[in-house]
């Protein structure tokens, strides 16, 4: 490489540091097309908060900075290789800079930040605000989400952070969740950091994770219906609603005042709507509407033939089933209205199979190699242990497929399938095949 | 290609402290590399050219109390991770270095609703993490652990009208799906669930007929990864002008059966 070479690359790497020092609010990175250098100015561009680095430099500028790494930093032997020190730190990060904003897929020099953090030669903070920029230009960089859970890792060791700290980085690393999920469909690494950085401030003492839970809930209903193609949301929302289910009773009544959407007036409406017609079900809508919690289990799903002393979660099993079922309600609606996805019928998979093991679990029964046998109480762990693999008698299976719950989703499938069938949507026979056979519901359709 | 050369590159990867092998020269050591190492040297039948005990030594720091697998030092757990190393070990003839009763466990609890598996407990089923985790049980011989039918009917509705496979729903076809559904397939025994026939169609057509070499999908630029997946894929179908291959190790079947390893294949 020439001169004219050595000088343009070592101020592309000045211009590029001073951006970066100096603005502190940086949150966009990317290379643009320019075919070559026709003005004889500086290929770093800056405007307003975003960096800029025009292409034609793109390949001087990385075997540059590349091949000053590996020689000098990543010499084999290691004893012949320089360690990060005060001397050589400002132009080992310059040099991991540029080489990552470029490439960002490089392990190994991720890892190098990782030693230069350890030896407080890096920030923890300022390296969260570089992973970020790297994110904006490869929103599916693996390696750079994993430096932000390492980072987190590190910074969540201190037991003495304050809540306001936790909070600030709780919002910060779900909004980089959301730029790189925007940017990129089906990221299954932004959605995965998002259950991941949720997971983590689980065990967190100073941090409201309740309403995290509840937060996080509402936008997952809001960002589905936006992106009716995007599994790896959905699957994101089915993580929200087993979240939802862990939320105490005082903190969803507040919630559940506050949005309104669902509540017990819509799911006695659609049970209404689908109560079976053998059964007189004596009470009207009016009269649900006054039923207690347990009143209305006990409707639903009559009697459980547990042999333990366990009482049941009357609120909580409510809560369960009006969650699942506004969730049946808005991925129909969604169905009609986008038709034909693949992403919204598996996410109604998971819906009727969580409704499902809801009345499994009631009746104290488990699906194994497709029949249904006894289990033990999750609660107590009591079990029949004479019975335990023994086949059950058909008596519990009809107990469970006669409950009015069981009735009134089944009817509810098969009135939407038909009228998908209808509108020619493949996908309804796919389900209908799909509640047959993996539900095992093939007896009783 | 030049066996020596290729061996004495992979020697030269070895980092004598910690005893995992890098991506090249002066990198560090990651268990991702040294699966690839160990698995070409073991077709080379040259698994003398590396430090044996000292790959079995990385492998052993790696593996966390829960029975899961950080792909280097620096801590991140992975299910590809738990596959490297019981596939890794395996070859070595020294999978008995690790606790598999919790290698097994750690990847159960990273099965889905759905029958299939994510990266991570709680992460979205992918038909590439998929066939790392079916493999993993292949290995560990705990195929039993799977719920064969509902995994099988998930990764058959990966094929699209195209013939190709997606690994997630409402996906693109791709061609290193052809290896990733069809070989969990043929380990669960059930791979004339898919269409065979326009599946082939699908591979050989992203065959790129200027340099033979095969890409994602028809009409991209061919790479050396799509390729290896698109001629394994072929193989499972039955190509007999490709030598056989193992659906768990992605290895030729000779290979396999020099070592003398056996692999799980469903018999349900």
């Amino acid at each position: 490489m020439d001169e004219d070479k050595f000088a343009l690359v070592e101020k592309v790497m000045k211009d590029v540091d001073n951006v970066m020092m100096k603005n502190a609010e940086l949150c966009a990175f990317d290379i643009v097309p320019v075919e070559a250098n026709f003005q004889n100015k500086s290929p770093v561009l800056h405007l307003e908060n975003c960096l800029g680095l025009e292409s034609w430099c793109v390949k001087h500028v990385y075997m540059y900075c590349y091949s000053e790494l590996m020689d000098k930093y990543f010499a084999k032997p290691k004893r012949k290789a320089q360690k990060p020190s005060s001397v050589n730190a400002e132009r080992l990060t310059r040099l991991l800079n540029i080489t990552l904003l470029i490439n960002p897929e490089l392990n190994s020099l991720w890892n190098k930040r990782r030693e230069m953090v350890l030896n407080c030669f890096l920030q923890k903070s300022s390296e969260l605000q570089f992973s970020k920029l790297v994110l904006s230009r490869k929103p599916k960089c693996n390696d750079a989400f994993a430096y932000r859970r390492w980072l987190l890792k590190e910074i969540f060791k201190d037991s003495t952070l304050q809540s306001n700290h936790i909070n600030s980085l709780a919002n910060d690393e779900i909004y980089v969740c959301d730029l790189a999920s925007d940017k990129s469909a089906n990221n299954y690494h932004s959605w995965n950091h998002r259950i991941w950085i949720i997971n983590l401030l689980k065990k967190c003492k100073n941090f409201d994770v309740q309403f995290l839970f509840i937060k996080e809930y509402d936008f997952s209903e809001r960002w589905l219906a936006k992106h009716v193609s995007d599994y790896s949301c959905f699957h994101y929302r089915q993580f929200c609603i087993e979240n939802i289910f862990l939320v105490s009773v005082e903190r969803w009544s507040t919630f559940d005042n506050h949005i309104n959407g669902y509540n017990r007036r819509s799911l006695i409406k659609t049970l209404g709507n689908n109560f079976p017609k053998d059964i007189t079900v004596q009470a009207s809508e009016a009269d649900l509407l006054t039923y207690s919690d347990e009143s209305l289990v006990n409707l639903l799903l009559s009697y459980s033939n547990k042999k333990c002393n366990c009482t049941v979660d009357n609120v909580l099993l409510c809560r369960k089933i009006e969650v699942l079922f506004h969730e049946l309600d808005l991925n129909s609606e969604l169905l009609r209205f986008y038709k034909y996805h693949e992403a919204m019928w598996y996410h109604r998979r998971f819906i009727v199979h969580k409704l499902i093991s809801i009345m499994y679990d009631h009746f104290g029964i488990n699906r194994q190699n497709g029949s249904l046998v006894k289990s033990s109480c999750g609660k107590c762990n009591l079990d029949a242990t004479s019975e335990r693999n023994a086949k059950i008698v058909r008596y519990d299976g009809n107990r469970i497929y006669s409950c009015v719950l069981f009735n009134v989703l089944m009817n509810y499938e098969k009135v939407f399938i038909d009228e998908r069938r209808i509108d020619g949507d493949n996908y309804a026979d796919r389900h209908e095949k799909y509640l047959r056979f993996i539900e095992g519901l093939n007896n009783v359709m | 290609m030049p066996k020596g050369e290729i061996i004495e590159f992979i020697t030269s990867c070895q980092d004598s402290e910690s005893g995992g092998i890098s991506a090249s020269i002066g990198h560090d050591p990651h268990i991702l590399y040294t699966l690839s190492a160990v698995q070409v040297l073991a077709m080379y039948d040259r698994l003398d050219a590396i430090d044996v005990d000292g790959v079995v030594r990385y492998i052993v720091s790696l593996q966390q109390e829960d029975g899961s697998f950080d792909g280097d030092k620096w801590g991140e757990v992975d299910t590809r991770f738990s596959f490297c190393a019981v596939m890794i070990l395996s070859l070595l003839h020294r999978l008995d270095a690790i606790n598999i009763n919790k290698t097994v466990d750690f990847v159960l609890s990273c099965m889905n609703f759905d029958c299939g598996f994510g990266s991570k407990p709680g992460s979205e089923s992918h038909a590439g993490l998929i066939y790392c985790c079916v493999g993993t049980l292949s290995i560990c011989k705990r195929m039993d652990a799977l719920r064969a039918d509902e995994l099988a009917w998930w990764l058959c509705e990966r094929q699209l009208p195209s013939g190709g496979l997606n690994g997630r729903p409402e996906k693109l076809p791709d061609l290193c799906y052809s290896w990733w559904v069809m070989s969990s397939l043929s380990m669960l025994n059930r791979i004339h669930w898919v269409d065979k026939k326009s599946l082939e169609q699908f591979i050989l057509a992203c065959q790129d007929s200027e340099t033979g070499g095969f890409s994602d999908r028809p009409g991209d630029i061919p790479d050396p990864f799509h390729t290896v997946f698109g001629l394994a894929g072929l193989s499972l179908l039955g190509d007999t002008s490709i030598k056989l291959v193992n659906p768990t190790y992605c290895m030729p079947q000779e290979t396999i059966d020099r070592l003398k390893l056996e692999p799980q294949v469903l018999h349900i």
